[in-house]
């Protein structure tokens, strides 16, 4: 899944192990996620979001586009 | 001790058991080739037990320690047991075709034939097998496992660090 946690990271001016720490996980998983190799589940996630104040979604981009549902007939 | 040392530590602990695995596999190549590392004595009987602790005691703890796995160990940990029972239940089946195929065709063709593939290269798992005490047999078949695990996990973990 495409993130933005390279960037925000940067923007921090922090490590791959300061990022790690802060997130309790270890540096290869924050690699891992950076390089879209590794989804985190949920509670990381939130860690993640709560960490730089910006909601999920605003982080991580899943590519998912809604369908239209079609027109009902009334 | 922190969550993340713990994390970091399982890593560690990871590579000293593959590095042992290669030496242990290293060694024995060697061995069957005439090269012998002529470490006898206590120093001998030193880098045996090491040998024996980080590449086969060590990855049992590494694949039974869940607390020391982190969210993404754990999906490469799963990744690897995935592949590992792919060979578990290939392996067997392999090695019983390759029964049929050489007791139960070959053998009836002429005895120089048959002779012929049954010392032949590609039929070595069932020679070996034949040819193995049981309970060796079942400690070598132990053991390999164990390192598989620990050469498939790391191999995940390269794969992904590209």
């Amino acid at each position: 899944m495409k993130n933005k946690l390279k960037v925000l990271r940067a923007m921090n001016n922090w490590t791959q192990a300061d990022l790690a720490v802060r997130l309790e996980v270890s540096r290869q998983a924050v690699n891992a996620i950076e390089t879209g190799k590794f989804d985190p589940a949920l509670p990381l996630a939130f860690r993640i979001a709560r960490l730089f104040g910006m909601p999920i979604e605003d982080i991580f981009d899943d590519g998912f586009v809604p369908r239209e549902a079609p027109a009902r007939e009334t | 001790m922190q969550k993340f040392d713990r994390y970091r530590l399982y890593y560690i602990l990871m590579n000293v058991s593959l590095a042992a695995i290669i030496s242990g596999i290293g060694s024995e190549l060697l061995y069957n080739i005439g090269i012998e590392h002529h470490l006898d004595g206590p120093i001998g009987a030193l880098a045996f037990f090491l040998v024996g602790l980080f590449s086969v005691l060590l990855p049992i703890f590494l694949i039974v320690a869940r607390f020391m796995r982190d969210q993404y160990a754990e999906e490469i940990w799963k990744k690897t047991a995935k592949h590992f029972m792919y060979v578990i239940a290939l392996i067997p089946l392999f090695i019983q075709i390759q029964g049929w195929i050489l007791f139960g065709w070959i053998k009836r063709l002429d005895n120089s034939t048959y002779q012929y593939f049954y010392h032949h290269p590609i039929f070595l798992p069932i020679q070996w097998i034949l040819s193995t005490d049981s309970f060796e047999l079942f400690m070598r078949v132990w053991v390999y496992s164990i390192c598989f695990f620990v050469i498939l996990f790391q191999w995940h973990r390269w794969r992904d660090s590209r």
